[in-house]
């Protein structure tokens, strides 16, 4: 019997991306960064690549 | 909108700015002209200054800014500059931008600018920890004009609408990448799963 991952990039897009803000926006509130869009648009693009990534490398539940 | 365009003209024009980014309080900083800046609180206290050349409005002590309180300035060109173009960049973005004929040929001005002409929804937004990148640019004949620095707000950081949008947006990320890990399983081959047979 074979078997397949079922995995969410999306979502982990989506989860990066919400993620990525959220974070850029408290780390700008508390001054921890300058407030710039280029600060802004890494911290959420940057999440949103990570959170596809994660997607495809989060381990599978439900044996292999 | 005119006088929102002049304060924010002022902010980035007079070298409110006047720093090099990521210095502490050290020298202050701007190119072909001068200026200085005193912002004061509703109540008419004095709560932050700023010059180029000179100190304050670096990304370690920005300018604070309150909306509600009012920005004394005054500025001078190295040369008398005609028939330029503005621009002034808040947060790494252009926003505004013109022309200024200066047919007088004005090199120095001055004036008190009450910030109660910005909007309000700022003075909840900017935090007395934020720095905000200003700087402003006046290119024309007889020269150019650029000054660059930080502001800042006063209100505490837990009482920006911003902490809390960037808290709710935290949280529906985590809960999104907690979706993946749930939702990452391994399924069976279609051929044992057909197997199953149908119910009655």
């Amino acid at each position: 019997m074979t078997t397949k991952a079922h995995r969410h990039p999306i979502l982990g897009f989506f989860a990066g991306l919400f993620f990525g803000f959220g974070l850029a926006l408290l780390l700008f509130v508390f001054g921890v960064l300058p407030v710039t869009v280029t600060w802004l648009a890494i911290l959420t693009v940057g999440m949103a690549v990570l959170g596809v990534i994660f997607a495809y490398t989060t381990p599978v539940r439900g044996g292999t | 909108m005119m006088r929102i365009i002049r304060v924010l003209a002022v902010l980035g024009a007079t070298g409110l700015a006047l720093a090099l980014p990521a210095t502490a309080a050290s020298a202050a900083d701007a190119t072909g002209c001068s200026g200085s800046v005193v912002s004061k609180n509703a109540a008419g206290e004095t709560i932050g200054t700023a010059s180029a050349p000179g100190e304050g409005g670096t990304q370690a002590d920005p300018l604070p800014i309150d909306t509600a309180g009012k920005v004394a300035w005054k500025g001078s060109t190295d040369s008398v500059i005609t028939g330029a173009t503005w621009k002034v960049t808040a947060a790494g973005a252009t926003f505004l931008q013109g022309t200024y004929a200066n047919s007088d040929g004005v090199t120095a001005s001055a004036g008190v600018q009450d910030m109660s002409a910005l909007p309000a929804v700022l003075g909840t937004i900017l935090t007395n920890k934020m720095a905000v990148p200003v700087s402003g640019e006046i290119t024309g004949t007889g020269g150019t004009c650029t000054a660059s620095g930080f502001i800042t707000g006063v209100v505490a950081p837990t009482s920006s609408p911003v902490f809390y949008a960037g808290a709710v947006a935290g949280v529906i990320g985590v809960a999104m990448g907690a979706g993946v890990i749930a939702g990452t399983k391994a399924l069976a081959a279609p051929a044992a799963a057909a197997g199953g047979g149908g119910v009655a």
